[in-house]
């Protein structure tokens, strides 16, 4: 992306704060990502979500799902307490997001969008905790977080982003390699524009802004390099962006497999088609867990409309 | 998807034979199912290009009824009504026999995969498919087999196991891929690098 348009897109960024429909706990809960969790208090948390009831049911009923152990709790405390701050906060984080866009703006199916989200969440958690990666929730928010350039480019660049996608179904290739033809930027710049205009952490960030530039791999850190792979995965796993694209993806010549097998040598120690088994195994729960939590029926072409 | 890149690889060095080999076909449902796919491809993607199957077993009945082609219901699940007019036959007893042409594709070998001198003499492959089979192997025979479909692959060939197979701690030769929706393994060449292929 060229200094000038990226400059351009900083400024546009700011637009989305009148335009976006996110709620109001979105800001305590950036404030709250930025915080050490050992600072943050159950209390805080409940009170910020007291105020949606819509979030709040919705966070219980992915709680309470098979993905997370199907808990039965019954309210937000009770799910912290047995999910964990963090996790809480995490799911909280990805509910609020969904909601940036209004329904009559998503470009993506929305649908699709999240399963993609959450599958990619998923699989970087699995991931990291194989490697015995520090932060295994981190790595699930950074997962979950990755694709949030999909808002930028929805809300601000419609029409633009709208034949990206038509173009990439037609052609069945990758969505940033079309939008860098088109739109001169892809949804990783976005998303690393996004990610620093809401103060998220710097590895959070980088985990948004380089997946589909490996050049940028190395100086990012493990974190964007584990998003990077389960993004793949999840897109040869049929959890992609609702459209059938063509890959071929040799995850062991990766660069970001390098990067992370030089730093975790654990990592040669996986599996890779048990892991994509597994993949498969929880993709029907992640279908079921999305439809039942934000109550979107499959539309297969509705990406596309 | 592979197709296209192994015709250009070949096709730019004057190659225009593939060599695809069904290791342990069974009773046959495999090469058969190949044979039609590459017979539909015959006047475009492959147009100009002969093309060989082997299908081997280490079974005699098998291989029998391989050759025989006769097919229930079952096997044809998912061959479509067009499919089945067009490369197969009324066998009676609804049953459905695999036509000249359909035969005519393939070559039917007994094989067996832990025979060292056999495997030597099958050279020169671009596809191997080898599904459900050397999960009755025990590992050390199982590596011999899967340096012997080294050895036989064309560079940029792919080795196909089934569903559920891996070589993880078995052989690190190959490299593997995945495609939408499943995984190959593959003879990496000199200048391919890694990553997103495609």
């Amino acid at each position: 992306m060229n200094p000038t348009l990226q400059s351009q897109l900083q400024l546009r960024i700011k637009e989305l704060d009148s335009i976006s429909t996110a709620p109001a706990i979105l800001r305590p809960l950036l404030e709250m990502l930025r915080m050490p969790s050992e600072n943050i208090r159950i209390e805080k948390i409940v009170e910020s979500v007291s105020c949606d009831a819509a979030i709040a049911a919705q966070c219980l009923r992915l709680a309470n799902s098979p993905l997370f152990g199907r808990r039965q709790t019954e309210t937000v405390r009770s799910a912290v307490m047995a999910l964990g701050l963090e996790k809480v906060r995490s799911i909280l984080f990805g509910l609020c997001v969904n909601r940036v866009i209004p329904p009559d703006k998503w470009v993506l199916d929305a649908d699709a969008f999240w399963r993609h989200s959450l599958g990619c969440a998923l699989v970087t958690q699995r991931m990291a905790k194989k490697i015995e990666y520090p932060e295994p929730e981190k790595a699930y928010l950074a997962g979950l977080l990755h694709d949030i350039g999909f808002l930028v480019n929805s809300l601000l660049y419609t029409e633009g982003f709208r034949e990206c996608l038509r173009r990439a179904a037609e052609q069945h290739v990758a969505l940033d390699v079309i939008e860098e033809q088109l739109l001169g930027f892809t949804h990783c710049d976005s998303g690393r524009l996004l990610s620093e205009h809401w103060g998220l952490p710097k590895d959070l960030a980088d985990a948004a802004g380089c997946r589909h530039n490996t050049s940028l791999l190395p100086a990012a850190g493990p974190l964007a390099c584990l998003v990077h792979l389960s993004d793949l995965l999840c897109r040869v796993r049929y959890l992609g962006y609702g459209y059938d694209e063509i890959m071929e993806v040799d995850l062991g010549g990766d660069a970001a497999w390098q990067i992370l097998v030089a730093s975790y040598p654990a990592l040669k120690n996986m599996d890779l088609v048990r892991f994509t088994l597994d993949i498969d195994g929880a993709m029907d729960e992640i279908v079921s867990t999305v439809d039942s939590v934000f109550g979107v029926k499959t539309k297969a072409t509705a990406g596309l409309s | 998807m592979i197709l296209p890149q192994i015709l250009a690889t070949k096709g730019s060095v004057g190659l225009r034979r593939l060599r695809f080999w069904c290791a342990g076909c069974s009773t046959g449902e495999e090469p058969h199912t190949l044979a039609m796919f590459l017979l539909e491809e015959k006047e475009k993607l492959l147009a100009g290009w002969t093309w060989d199957i082997l299908a081997s077993d280490l079974n005699d009945n098998s291989l029998e009824a391989a050759r025989a082609g006769v097919y229930g219901e079952y096997s044809l699940r998912s061959t479509s009504e067009k499919m089945r007019r067009k490369y197969f036959k009324d066998a009676g007893d609804k049953k459905l026999q695999a036509n000249d042409l359909l035969k005519a594709q393939i070559r039917f070998d007994r094989v067996n995969l832990r025979d060292d001198n056999k495997m030597l003499f099958q050279k020169g492959m671009d596809l191997i498919f080898c599904c459900n089979v050397l999960i009755y192997f025990d590992l050390a025979s199982k590596r011999r087999v899967v340096q012997h479909f080294y050895a036989n692959l064309l560079p940029g060939g792919y080795l196909f196991l089934g569903h559920a197979e891996s070589l993880f701690q078995v052989d690190d030769s190959f490299r593997l891929v995945h495609f939408t929706g499943t995984t190959a393994y593959w003879k990496a060449t000199a200048a391919q690098a890694g990553g997103v292929k495609k």
